[in-house]
């Protein structure tokens, strides 16, 4: 009869894990697959399609199933560097067939060229064009991710991919390993002062 | 009347002048290197044929054009008038002249991009516009600023284009609306603190009764009972010139009796240690008060506004006698200048024009810095314009160790720790600058990067030579584009899926419509089936009017 107690603490314990477990598994119940999340917070959503899926979620939701990171260009090598870190896999290099790493670009319409057919505006995966039927399409700068998905479409080819141009106002800091002379100089003379 | 005089009088010889009790953290001595320019007076450099005036120093112009090429305009005359809630300011000519051009133009920025700028040739004659002059400088009748109310005091001041002075350019205006009437006291900004610059030192000099109006005006415009003068212990002469102008001021101001509504606030000279960078907004509200502005905020949360010496000056300009702020004072001095001092130079002047009319030996140059040695920017091109930001220019010679410095590059970190007990904000710059160099940035974010005064203390002291500043300016615009950049990609997540789900609404909507008017179609064939004519359905629909009418009757 000494195994009864056991027995009946063990069961008891093991219903009341179970009963606590059920509860938290409906209370904090996550929507979606989180790891999916995450992978999209590090893709650059720039939506353009390059790494072969429409858009950047179906993209993060095929690298949760296995596929390889290093199919975003735009994303570069610090987006492959992130996903790795994320993902604990090794860093790769990017997939040339997906296409080269460029510099941040947007889309620019030549809007005494445009016939306003609206086939770019229905290609534009962030709705960064505006325009109606016969009448001039134009390109919301602050919106436009630089997909490139609305050059094809364009039957006039009125649509230029220029470089963000840098201003005083998205001007960086250079790393000072690779500082100008200049700045060596202005360096210098704090140790002019030090010295004498 | 006599009592409250000599009440009064007490007041005044007793205590004007006393010494802070409060300490800041950090600090450094570097030597002073101020004697090269201030023992002589203030000069007024020759006058450039053309000036270069920066309308902004951001790409965003905010406000409108007042000028066109190729216009003859007068000393005083808006060039660029701002809109009043941007950070850009008010553009003045700072002289009689024509419109050359208005293009972009290299005026200083330290990436060395160009800027909207307006290029003016200068009228060395005086010709008839000074009549025109007048028109623009005095179409006011001066009446005394007591009666100004302070909304119009920051008016004028608005349009006068008066920014901070001490170096960094902010707006006054704004500065001064936001503090309106949360300021109890408003500090005077005399500290400057940094080596070679001597320009604040000497205005005080020369002009304090003006400045020390301008403290008044400002005041009273921000509602202030109490002025402090911070100051340090190395310029007595400007002390002695202050005191002896707050006296005349008391007394004056005892003698006329006129002015029943206007109370003269309580002023008071503060003298701090000479230590570097005393001057600062922050530090010089801990050396004055002891209180320590919080992370993020502004001094109005603690009911301060400081306002620097030549700003103050300014102010005093535009309200007592309508100028436009077009000049100000520059220390132009080092090693390699013949006659170094302060000069008043007309915003847009070129330094090479600097350079010539102070007959500088160019090739003696190995060195030119726009602001003082800790925090100022090398200048990369002698085209380049002073600006109102640009209170000092240092030319200096010592070509043997920048080419030493060209080929080395720093040692490594010994941890010596040094850099962490002259921090003036009591960072820890160690631990900064690896979290830089290993480009760390939630770690950088979370050791407060961005309370960083970028002062050069600890760059000052860093026995391994290492650019401490250049690698937290990099780290803080490195976070910045990384910010701006992860808003952009959360904008264009949105509207991906915003998208998305518009078209899956817009297709399931087709869907519907389609399978309804199926079923529609549907019916309507089966109905037929049972009415080919449609005779029953018309004779059911007249019976049940018929019926509604009989109820609606009974």
């Amino acid at each position: 009869m000494e195994i009864l107690e056991p027995i009946i603490v063990i069961t008891l314990f093991a219903s009341i894990c179970g009963a606590l477990l059920g509860f938290a598994s409906i209370k904090y119940k996550t929507e979606g697959n989180p790891i999916v999340e995450q992978i999209n917070e590090l893709l650059p959503q720039t939506q353009c399609g390059q790494c072969g899926h429409p858009g950047c979620k179906p993209y993060a939701e095929a690298i949760a199933q296995g596929e390889a990171i290093n199919r975003c260009p735009p994303g570069g090598e610090a987006g492959i560097k992130a996903l790795a870190e994320l993902l604990e896999l090794e860093i790769i290099e990017l997939d040339e067939s997906c296409g080269e790493e460029t510099r941040p670009r947007v889309a620019y319409i030549r809007e005494d060229e445009c016939i306003g057919c609206t086939k770019c505006i229905q290609a534009c995966p962030v709705d960064a064009i505006v325009g109606a039927a016969k009448l001039m399409h134009t390109v919301i700068l602050a919106e436009c991710t630089g997909c490139d998905l609305c050059v094809p479409p364009c039957p006039v080819d009125c649509i230029d991919m220029p470089f963000i141009e840098t201003t005083s106002d998205n001007w960086r800091w250079d790393h000072p390993a690779k500082t100008s002379l200049s700045d060596l100089e202005k360096a210098s003379l704090i140790d002019v002062k030090l010295v004498s | 009347m006599s009592d409250l005089a000599n009440e009064t009088q007490i007041i005044k010889t007793s205590d004007i002048v006393k010494h802070t009790k409060y300490k800041m953290p950090g600090g450094i001595h570097p030597e002073e290197y101020k004697t090269l320019s201030n023992q002589s007076p203030i000069r007024i450099l020759s006058k450039a044929n053309q000036l270069t005036i920066a309308l902004s120093n951001s790409s965003h112009l905010n406000g409108e054009l007042q000028v066109k090429i190729g216009e003859v305009i007068c000393k005083g005359q808006t060039l660029f008038a701002s809109s009043e809630e941007s950070m850009t300011n008010n553009t003045h000519s700072p002289c009689n002249g024509k419109v050359l051009s208005i293009d972009k133009l290299n005026t200083g920025h330290p990436s060395g991009l160009p800027l909207a700028a307006i290029r003016i040739e200068q009228a060395i004659k005086q010709n008839s516009d000074t009549e025109k002059q007048r028109s623009h400088q005095n179409n006011q009748q001066n009446e005394s600023w007591v009666n100004i109310s302070p909304q119009d005091i920051i008016n004028r001041i608005h349009r006068a284009g008066i920014v901070g002075l001490g170096g960094a350019a902010f707006p006054t205006h704004i500065k001064l609306k936001t503090s309106l009437g949360k300021v109890g006291t408003l500090i005077v900004n005399a500290m400057e603190c940094e080596p070679y610059i001597t320009c604040d030192d000497k205005l005080l000099q020369e002009k304090s009764s003006e400045i020390l109006q301008g403290a008044l005006i400002t005041a009273k415009a921000v509602g202030a009972i109490k002025i402090l003068f911070g100051i340090e212990d190395n310029k007595p002469e400007a002390i002695n010139c202050l005191k002896k102008s707050i006296s005349n001021l008391i007394d004056s101001n005892l003698n006329n009796h006129d002015n029943k509504n206007y109370t003269l606030p309580k002023i008071e000279i503060v003298i701090a240690k000479t230590k570097y960078p005393s001057g600062g907004e922050k530090q010089l509200i801990q050396l004055l008060t002891g209180l320590e502005v919080p992370q993020g905020k502004y001094p109005a949360e603690l009911g301060m506004l400081v306002q620097n010496v030549a700003t103050l000056y300014a102010i005093n300009q535009a309200i007592n006698h309508n100028e436009n702020l077009t000049q100000r004072l520059v220390t132009i001095t080092g090693d390699s200048v013949p006659q170094p001092g302060n000069y008043w130079i007309q915003f847009g002047t070129p330094i090479f024009h600097i350079i010539e009319s102070l007959k500088i030996d160019c090739h003696n140059i190995s060195h030119a810095v726009f602001g003082g040695p800790l925090m100022g920017n090398a200048i990369s091109d002698f085209n380049v314009p002073t600006q109102k930001s640009t209170n000092c220019i240092i030319f200096d010679s010592n070509k043997k160790l920048i080419n030493n410095n060209r080929e080395a590059s720093h040692s490594a970190c010994i941890r010596c720790g040094e850099c962490e007990f002259v921090c003036p904000v009591s960072l820890l710059p160690q631990q900064l600058f690896w979290f830089s160099q290993s480009e760390q940035w939630e770690q950088l974010e979370k050791q407060d990067l961005f309370d960083c005064i970028e002062c050069g203390a600890c760059t000052y002291v860093c026995p391994s030579k290492i650019p401490l500043v250049g690698y937290y300016r990099y780290a803080k615009s490195e976070i910045k584009y990384l910010n701006t950049k992860h808003k952009k990609s959360e904008l264009a997540k949105k509207r991906f899926e915003n998208r998305e789900n518009r078209l899956a609404r817009i297709k399931a909507e087709r869907e519907e419509k389609r399978k309804k008017t199926a079923e529609a179609r549907k019916l309507a064939a089966q109905n037929k089936e049972q009415d080919p004519d449609g005779k029953k359905s018309a004779i059911q629909a007249a019976l049940d009017r018929v019926k509604n009418k009989k109820e609606e009757q009974s």
